[in-house]
């Protein structure tokens, strides 16, 4: 007994050192993600057009240059509307793949789940590189189509991940019973199913979302100059200038995100965020 | 709420199979309208499958459903008139007491007046009311369970179907459930298909009980028919309690056989259908069996009680008998000695409570039982 007292306070210093070194790694890590977008923040309201830190003096003429910039304001457009319609259809196809892969059995299951995941681990430029022959084949260059098109796939695996994983937790008697009272399977995915997968819907298609808004690599093959989506107009912008146009653009961005997920946590209170954690 | 008139509902040489193996086994019954028919056995027997089938979720390998004499084919279970209550209950999560129990009212598009009128009805029957706009997280196990009840029963089906709906209610509960459920049955005139693995919940709710074993259907009967007669040592086992001592006929009497095992010879109702020399068991109920004193002149087997457990209305013996095991239950009376373990004790029963039992499985027809039972003795202690 007279040693355990001893060790017992020795384990209890290890456990605290332990403590102290996590929370030490958490802040460390929280410093290097968010340091970076503050630079950004605290740069976009500099007085002078060359990089300097930090700035002699604060304005908001880079936010009035931006505003000025009509090129900026199409490709927001245009990165909007690629994103919501590749999010809409990624969600449409994602479902249906996702029920698929959960709820039959069938020849080639694995083998689905492994292609329709393959989107992740391909290297963008080259997806990029074989839609451009693609759609110059067709005839279909340039445009919204093509660039919808491939942010369609390369933003199914996570649709297609989240929905599996929430219709895993999903118990298929809801279905048998909706259908035992007269529900036709289409009644039965609309008033029982996505009710019960809204949270999945939801993240889901926020990260779906930010995937298509963020995608350099393989747009680059399909845009032309008069269709660029807005991260491939900002690194345009960048070669010909480095003024701080672009950390206020910047700045919105994360404002925008920011609010995206705001309203996406709303929307999703109530939902057991917890089954959508892979298996 | 109107009385739905149950349908009859009539399964012919269903076969369904998972893979290699044959969940439902040529399976055959007829369920009046209007009966209480339970499907029982331990799991993995087939009977949930049986269910599913009649329910149009499974679809059969061969036979057919007919439900009210048409035959159900492949129709599936959203065109069928049969309700399910299910054994995880299904309700939705996301609606509340009422919109569970109106869904299938809304699926059938009724005047949302009648809706109203109808689900609050069937809360009614139920004994829920008051509770429309409560959520289903909120409600207890037996909530739970009417609810469920409310949402098939509310349509008004001419057959019910029920996947072992009380088992995961405590035994109270479950108890008062099952009276509940009887009352319902009686109230509305649905033909109920009860699907359980509890004897007790079978025998005491049903009109009619099907044992089920390894996708095969033993045998149907009343409780009554199939606790005297089990037509298979399965059945024997399964309902009750029993005790099985495997023999050959060694001599046809008028009403008794006497069966020779190993170096004893006992005797057991005739049924009419035994042989001589051939093999047999018989099934003697642990209740049936006496046990007295050696000294007394009281007759029977020489026993030797090996293990004694008091379990209030009864005393439960573990007896020898020159190398067989047997199984007394004995009333237990206050006041009333009980016998030590290692005494040597006086054992024995009725010929006609030891019933004849065909050691293959399939000796005789279930048809002439009832027939049958008037010829049983009821003469004294002849062992």
């Amino acid at each position: 007994m007279a040693e355990a007292r001893p060790l017992i306070a020795e384990a209890r210093g290890a456990g605290a050192a332990r403590t102290a070194l996590l929370r030490a790694f958490l802040w460390i890590g929280v410093g290097f993600t968010l340091l970076p977008l503050a630079i950004v923040i605290v740069y976009s309201f500099s007085s002078v057009a060359y990089g300097v830190f930090p700035p002699p003096g604060f304005s908001l003429r880079w936010y009035a240059n931006l505003w000025a910039q009509a090129a900026f304001r199409g490709a927001f457009l245009r990165s909007l509307t690629v994103g919501v319609v590749a999010t809409a259809a990624a969600l449409a196809a994602g479902l249906l793949c996702a029920l698929a892969l959960v709820r039959s059995a069938f020849r080639g299951r694995e083998m689905l789940r492994a292609f329709l995941l393959s989107p992740i681990v391909m290297p963008k430029i080259v997806l990029g590189v074989g839609w451009f022959i693609f759609f110059a084949r067709l005839n279909m260059q340039g445009g919204l189509v093509p660039l919808i098109l491939a942010h369609t796939i390369i933003v199914l695996p996570f649709v297609v991940t989240i929905l599996a994983a929430n219709l895993v937790g999903l118990d298929p008697s809801l279905e048998e019973a909706a259908q035992d009272l007269g529900a036709s399977p289409a009644v039965t995915l609309w008033r029982v199913v996505l009710p019960q997968i809204r949270g999945g819907l939801l993240v889901s298609g926020l990260l779906a979302f930010i995937v298509s808004f963020d995608q350099v690599e393989s747009s680059i093959f399909l845009v032309r100059g008069e269709n660029n989506t807005l991260p491939i107009e900002m690194f345009l912008y960048m070669e010909k200038w480095q003024d701080p146009t672009i950390a206020a653009l910047s700045t919105l961005l994360i404002a925008f995100a920011g609010a995206l997920v705001a309203i996406v946590a709303l929307a999703a209170r109530g939902t057991d965020v917890r089954r959508l954690l892979p298996r | 709420m109107a009385l739905s008139g149950g349908a009859p509902v009539e399964v012919r040489h269903l076969l369904k199979r998972f893979g290699t193996t044959a969940a439902v086994d040529d399976v055959t019954f007829t369920v009046g309208g209007g009966e209480f028919f339970s499907l029982l056995g331990p799991s993995g027997c087939g009977k949930t499958t049986t269910l599913r089938v009649i329910g149009g979720f499974e679809r059969a390998d061969a036979g057919h459903v007919l439900i009210d004499g048409r035959p159900m084919g492949q129709l599936p279970p959203n065109r069928r008139e049969t309700y399910m209550v299910f054994q995880r209950l299904a309700l939705f999560p996301h609606y509340h007491v009422f919109d569970n129990v109106a869904f299938g009212l809304r699926m059938k598009r009724l005047p949302e007046v009648e809706v109203r009128r109808r689900a609050r009805e069937a809360l009614a029957l139920v004994r829920l009311e008051g509770m429309e706009t409560r959520r289903i997280s909120e409600l207890s196990g037996g909530q739970q369970q009417r609810v469920a009840l409310a949402r098939a029963l509310v349509n008004r089906p001419r057959v019910l179907l029920l996947d072992e709906p009380l088992s995961a209610l405590d035994l109270k509960l479950r108890l008062q459930m099952q009276e509940e459920l009887k009352r319902l049955q009686r109230e509305l005139g649905t033909t109920f298909i009860y699907v359980t693995h509890d004897q007790g919940e079978a025998m005491a709710m049903s009109d009619r009980v099907g044992v089920m074993d390894a996708g095969r259907l033993l045998q149907v009967g009343t409780p009554l028919d199939i606790y005297e007669r089990p037509q298979t040592p399965f059945v024997a086992h399964f309902i009750g309690d029993a005790n099985l001592i495997q023999g050959t006929v060694d001599a046809l009497e008028p009403r008794t056989i006497a069966v020779r095992a190993g170096a004893l010879r006992i005797h057991a109702h005739r049924d009419g259908w035994e042989r001589l020399g051939a093999p047999i068991s018989v099934c003697i109920r642990p209740e049936r069996v006496w046990v007295a004193a050696a000294g007394d002149s009281a007759g029977g087997l020489r026993g030797r009680i090996e293990d004694r457990a008091f379990v209030g209305q009864a005393v439960k013996y573990r007896i020898d008998v020159d190398g067989l095991p047997l199984r007394a239950s004995v009333p237990y009376r206050s006041g009333t000695p009980l016998f030590a373990v290692g005494e040597t004790v006086a054992v024995g029963w009725d010929a006609g409570q030891a019933v004849p039992v065909p050691a293959d499985g399939g000796g005789f027809e279930h048809a002439d039982v009832a027939d049958r039972r008037d010829l049983r003795p009821a003469g004294p202690a002849s062992a």
